[in-house]
């Protein structure tokens, strides 16, 4: 489970910023001839093109602009690298670590069962995994942590703020 | 709307009751010790408790805030002369010479040094702050349509500008805010736009979860990456030896930490710098001057420079975030998020309309740093403990928070999924180096920007040269370009140089 959790998606941080830029360029383009014609309609109060959609326009052409400049400057980044590797060297990299996944998962877990079996075991369990996922290997150690947390989370939320969290199980 | 002595009186008014005075002391306690955690920073810190606020009154919430941000300031110094690692981007600057001093065995003096520093330049910049902000505060109510556009405008670019090497991407990274921004309803006609068909999204995203996903969430999943890593390896912790400060050390150290104090409050004053920046600053206008042959290898006035500068820069970072709505750094933008929460929208005004909250504000302010003095004294030599905290136990707790505090801003269990989307959207952000700060700036701005944009064009009847041709406005403007021109210049130039941009980790 430990070497598990230490792989990671080691990239360039060119390649990187090539992959983003291109996403920001197609999801703005397509933002600007469909999506926000598509997704927001004209209301009441428009006068001329000063409407509901003309923000959102701004902000894709901008998008659309930097998308660009990214990309250019990515590009030239890269040829920079192939350069570099070509003498030896190694040029600058960025990673994803899984571990963002399995937080994800965690987190979809809480919400999945949060209404279901209630908070506090929906709590504690993810408490439980987030420990475990960080080498905690003390059984005894976990339980007593996520307890201890969740009730303390549970007295002030719910008994002392009244914030409506569910207990679970139909109640 | 000027300062006088019953903005003081009406402060002290506001924060006199026992409730509001726990909140502030309890705030400045967790602050210190957010602040001495390793990887956790003062944004962290006031992200986090941000959700405990929801029920209170707007004074005790934006004390408690304010506690943690000015002792998550002062915490960052324990890590960094203990363990040679910054508690907090601020601290960088102390590690210079407070880590050599703890290896000389001489820890407590630079620990007594960084508090007392970091207590004065608070205290400096929350009377610049009393006295400043209302003078800003009166010119900015004269500000139209026009004016209000051309700050948000100003206030994006050069957040996105100055909190990232690469402005591109911090430009970007606005966008990307004004994006999510504008999902939900269209602030002048009020119908839902952007909502892709899903019911849930015609409201738009709540401002907590995208905040706690984006600044805390994000930096649990990266903390939890690199101790899936490093596993089980643990820093060294220098022991808390030494004597204390001697009236030698103070008659070196006023003037650095008076000039640290005034450089924190004027830096933390201009938008998106804060105290990393008036840190480093002091730090350098120090080395210029000194006469101290140690400097730079464990000398008393470096930790004196830079820890009275970044807690010089906490009151100069309210300034504009008060009275124009444009934060200081990503703490104040992390505040304004609280502020809006509370019903109060900052910019000129609240000093009208909430003129008793916001003296209770800067007397809070100062109480704060009042406690950071008392409860850093006290704990000086057993503060370090909570960096010994093990990751396992802490990082649980923070993701425990993290949920808790999402579904508690409406009750929903679509906000947890929100701030999950934006935690793990924040981290492979982060990884791209893509600020965080400008995003929630334009979470929060967009609508004034937008607002403002369309009202101001319609009035002006469709013409954009007309809507903006005002003095004032035009001002910020031109400001604004100059300032997005020459940065954009000079990355190019450091670009074909072949200098490497640094970016945001």
């Amino acid at each position: 489970m430990d070497n598990f959790l230490k792989k990671r998606l080691i990239v360039t941080k060119a390649h990187a910023d090539i992959a983003f830029s291109a996403t920001v360029i197609v999801l703005s383009l397509y933002m600007l001839i469909f999506g926000n014609q598509k997704f927001i309609k004209v209301g009441f109060g428009a006068v001329g093109k000063i409407d509901d959609r003309l923000f959102p326009n701004i902000l894709m052409v901008a998008a659309l602009i930097l998308g660009c400049a990214i990309f250019a400057f990515a590009m030239f980044d890269n040829a920079k690298n192939k350069r570099t590797i070509a003498v030896g060297g190694t040029p600058p990299t960025t990673e994803f670590s899984i571990c963002a996944l399995f937080i994800a998962l965690i987190g979809v877990f809480f919400c999945l069962t949060m209404k279901t079996i209630g908070y506090p075991l929906s709590s504690c369990i993810s408490i439980y995994a987030v420990y475990f996922m960080l080498g905690g290997r003390k059984i005894w150690k976990g339980v007593v942590l996520a307890g201890v947390f969740t009730l303390i989370c549970y007295l002030f939320f719910a008994v002392y703020l009244g914030v409506n969290l569910p207990i679970g199980f139909g109640f | 709307m000027g300062f006088s002595f019953s903005n003081i009186i009406s402060g002290f008014q506001q924060i006199s009751t026992l409730d509001c005075i726990a909140m502030i002391a309890f705030g400045t306690f967790l602050g210190i010790v957010i602040g001495a955690l390793p990887g956790l920073t003062a944004t962290t810190g006031v992200a986090i408790f941000l959700p405990l606020t929801f029920y209170m009154d707007p004074v005790p919430a934006l004390g408690f805030l304010g506690g943690i941000y000015c002792g998550g300031m002062y915490g960052g110094s324990i890590t960094a002369i203990l363990i040679n690692t910054p508690g907090t981007p601020a601290g960088a600057a102390t590690v210079i010479d407070g880590y050599p001093l703890a290896k000389k065995g001489e820890a407590y003096r630079a620990l007594q040094m960084a508090l007392y520093a970091s207590t004065i330049g608070g205290l400096i910049s929350c009377v610049a702050l009393m006295f400043f902000a209302p003078i800003l505060a009166s010119a900015a109510l004269k500000f139209s349509f026009a004016e209000y556009f051309a700050l948000g405008v100003f206030g994006l670019s050069i957040v996105a500008g100055l909190s990232n090497g690469n402005i591109f991407k911090g430009l970007l990274s606005c966008v990307i805010g004004l994006f999510i921004g504008c999902m939900g309803m269209d602030p002048i006609s009020g119908y839902p736009r952007l909502s892709f068909g899903v019911t849930s999204f015609l409201g738009g995203f709540e401002l907590i979860p995208v905040l706690i996903g984006i600044f805390a969430l994000s930096e649990l999943v990266k903390q939890c990456a690199e101790k899936a890593l490093r596993g089980n390896e643990k820093d060294e912790v220098m022991a808390v030896s030494g004597k204390g400060l001697t009236k030698q050390d103070w008659k070196h150290c006023v003037a650095p930490i008076l000039k640290g104090s005034l450089i924190g409050t004027f830096i933390g004053a201009v938008p998106a710098t804060g105290g990393g920046t008036a840190a480093f600053l002091s730090y350098g206008e120090q080395r210029r001057v000194t006469k101290d042959p140690d400097f730079g290898n464990g000398s008393i006035e470096g930790v004196a420079a830079s820890e009275s500068a970044n807690n010089g820069a906490t009151g100069g970072t309210f300034i504009p975030m008060l009275t124009l709505g444009i934060p200081g750094d990503s703490v104040t933008a992390v505040m304004m998020g609280a502020l809006i929460i509370q019903g109060l929208t900052p910019g000129p005004s609240l000093f009208t309309d909430h003129g008793d909250t916001i003296n209770g504000i800067y007397i809070s302010l100062l109480i704060a740093n009042l406690f950071m003095l008392i409860m850093g004294q006290i704990g000086l030599r057993w503060f370090y403990k909570v960096c010994l905290i093990p990751k396992e136990i802490l990082q649980p707790i923070i993701f425990g928070l993290c949920c808790i505090g999402a579904y508690a801003a409406s009750s929903r269990i679509f906000d947890v999924g929100c701030m999950i989307f934006f935690g793990i959207l924040g981290y492979i952000l982060l990884r791209l180096g893509i600020p965080m700060t400008p995003i929630l700036l334009g979470l929060i701005l967009g609508e004034i920007t937008e607002s403002n944009l369309r009202r101001g064009m319609i009035a002006a009847g469709g013409d954009f040269i007309k809507f903006i041709n005002r003095p004032i406005c035009l001002v910020i403007l031109a400001f604004t370009i100059f300032s997005l021109v020459f940065t954009i210049v000079r990355m190019v130039k450091d670009k074909l140089k072949g200098k490497e941009i640094s970016e945001v980790e």
